[in-house]
């Protein structure tokens, strides 16, 4: 690792047919770090993510990633979308969905030896190779997210950018994402989404609230005033063992 | 056998096995009801078409076809995106303005020539061998025949060019996006090919049965496999299969082939349905019912273990007891402990039930989760 930032924003606005959405995004993650990205619906996480991988063009500023063009970095971003909207007998095998992490820019034509080496490692890595050649569908709701993860990896990432990976998982599920990104977090930089900020306040050191604007606090600074002030009406707090949980489970 | 027998067989194999495989990707995609629009849309592409070169099986009028069926998708995306009507409704509203336009088209100025409303919505397969292609001045089979085979092909090769990125659209339209790979492009191709298709196959079993042999045998294939390339392997079996069978049973009723022919299909997916293996309905009554039973014994451990040791045991544990407990009435309760004993989740001493270690580890399994 250098002293290049993983990401870096420079005075960017972006907006959607001239509704602004993000506004003047200045933003710096460095290498190594442990982010989160919270914020209500609307408020512009997507967007943000999208600009870091180059999806969308800021209409002013500038993006970069890992001090290159997001086009250009995009793989070396594991990303990790939401998983809701799978179809669950969809005829895939768990050595199949590994391998969609790895298709890349290259347009056309099977899978190499290497990408089935990449692939594998990566199941090892996660603890799922003996799953490599059971269907998709025939797995529970923590090994598909495990599966889900592994894929991520086997781009070999040096940045992860993960989309509500605890949304809907169980207990269990959600203590072994927890394990993992403890683990990752030794090698790579991690960006993540989350409504989750009990999830969130343990598991990193600084946050950054998007909302249009896109400000950076530390976690301890994460009060129930200043959620309420970023999330406005849309929340409630649920209090439990000094955690603090968005109630709306919403997927934004 | 006669040879008009073995074409008219020849033909309606390489049309069900060309219309299985964008079926396969559009039963996974959720987009069933697409191919109906598209395959009713392509005959005001097929008519213009026509009335250009005068042909009926010209290439220009698969050009055509094929344009209007990718227009009718554009207009559907178009309408869904106002977000003023849901996508049914926006299919709903699209394909029968672009039909209807074709089918006054052919009423008003076609009604003297070989291209009548009937032949385009059901086809004639009879009479497809008629219709040869000639190769300098070598008769070499019916033009059906090598129309829809280099069809299938196309369909071919375009599934195993892009296999993995058909696979990684359609099962996660965001990561193929997130990759800078673009699903619209998978779709757009997706959706020529099924014009394509759809305009070749209109010929011999017309446009309505297309979607039969579209849908029927790909969601039949959906039911048997949890692979994707099974899945447009045996896509194309059944769409075969119903080819042939329909054949013959048509020739045995002297009905409709294109008739017969999707009826089998859909007969095949009948079958699959009721006894397709973990998924068919005989699968699914007998999962429920041992799902019950394995739910009482789990039950009856949890009661047991609860009670265990402690001084109410005698009285909780006891035969006797369970139809207060847990309502059950003797006969049910009496089959719940035989059933235990034979799995050896508990042993009876007298009227008391008491747990084995592997009785007490069931019950723990559940109390954990």
């Amino acid at each position: 690792m250098n002293d290049v930032p993983a990401i870096s924003f420079r005075d960017v606005d972006f907006s959607y047919d001239l509704v602004p959405v993000l506004k003047v995004v200045n933003l710096i993650v460095k290498q190594g770090e442990f982010v989160s990205i919270v914020g209500p619906n609307g408020g512009g996480k997507t967007t943000l993510l999208y600009l870091m991988m180059g999806l969308i063009e800021p209409d002013r500023g500038e993006v970069r990633v890992l001090g290159k063009k997001p086009e250009t970095a995009r793989r070396k971003i594991g990303y990790m979308p939401q998983s809701m909207d799978f179809d669950r007998q969809f005829p895939v095998t768990v050595m199949d969905v590994v391998l969609m992490g790895r298709l890349g820019s290259r347009l056309g034509g099977p899978y190499h030896k290497a990408d089935k080496q990449a692939a594998m490692e990566a199941m090892e890595e996660i603890g799922i190779d003996s799953l490599a050649k059971r269907p998709f569908s025939k797995l529970s709701g923590g090994q598909r997210q495990r599966v889900l993860i592994a894929r991520t990896l086997a781009c070999n990432p040096e940045i992860l950018l993960l989309d509500e990976p605890t949304a809907n998982v169980d207990p269990d599920t959600e203590g072994m994402m927890h394990e993992f990104l403890h683990e990752m977090h030794k090698r790579m930089t991690i960006l993540l989404v989350s409504h989750d900020l009990a999830f969130v306040s343990k598991a990193v050191k600084s946050v950054i609230c998007v909302n249009k604007r896109v400000v950076r606090h530390p976690t301890a600074e994460i009060t129930p005033e200043a959620i309420r002030e970023l999330y406005k009406d849309e929340m409630r707090i649920v209090r439990h063992d000094q955690r603090y949980q968005n109630g709306k489970n919403s997927n934004g | 056998m006669n040879i008009t027998q073995i074409e008219i067989q020849m033909i309606a194999v390489v049309v069900a096995a060309g219309c299985a495989i964008p079926g396969v990707f559009l039963v996974l995609r959720k987009m069933a009801l697409i191919s109906d629009a598209i395959s009713h849309a392509i005959l005001i592409g097929i008519v213009i078409g026509f009335f250009i070169v005068r042909d009926l099986s010209s290439p220009i009028l698969i050009i055509g076809a094929t344009i209007t069926g990718v227009i009718t998708v554009s207009l559907v995306e178009l309408l869904k995106k106002t977000g003023l009507v849901k996508e049914d409704a926006a299919i709903g509203l699209v394909f029968p303005v672009l039909f209807s336009a074709g089918v006054i088209l052919i009423s008003r100025y076609a009604g003297d020539i070989h291209l009548d409303i009937d032949s385009v919505l059901l086809g004639e397969l009879a009479f497809a061998p008629f219709n040869r292609m000639i190769v300098a001045g070598t008769d070499i089979g019916p033009k059906a025949f090598w129309v829809m085979s280099g069809i299938l092909i196309l369909n071919l090769v375009f599934v195993i060019v892009f296999f993995k990125e058909l696979k990684l659209a359609t099962f996660d339209s965001g990561l193929s996006l997130a990759l800078g790979f673009s699903p619209a492009f998978i779709h757009y191709t997706l959706m020529t090919l099924t014009s394509i298709t759809a305009v070749g196959a209109f010929d011999a079993v017309g446009s309505i049965l297309v979607v039969a042999l579209m849908i029927a045998p790909a969601s039949t294939a959906y039911l048997i496999t949890d692979r994707l390339s099974l899945m447009i392997f045996l896509s194309i079996l059944f769409g075969a299969a119903s080819a042939v069978s329909g054949y013959w049973i048509a020739h045995i009723l002297d009905a409709s082939i294109a008739g017969s022919m999707a009826t089998m299909a859909g007969m095949i997916f009948l079958l699959a349905y009721i006894l397709a293996p973990g998924r068919g309905l005989i699968a699914l009554i007998k999962r429920r019912f041992n799902q019950r039973w394995q739910f009482a014994r789990a039950m009856l451990a949890i009661h047991l273990y609860q009670h265990e040791d402690l001084p109410e045991a005698t009285y909780e544990n006891s035969f006797a007891h369970l139809e207060e407990h847990l309502r059950w009435n003797p006969n049910f309760a009496g089959k719940v402990v035989e059933q235990a004993q034979g799995r050896k989740l508990l042993k009876k001493e007298g009227d008391l039930l008491v747990l084995t270690g592997k009785g007490r580890d069931l019950a723990k399994e559940y109390i954990v989760k």
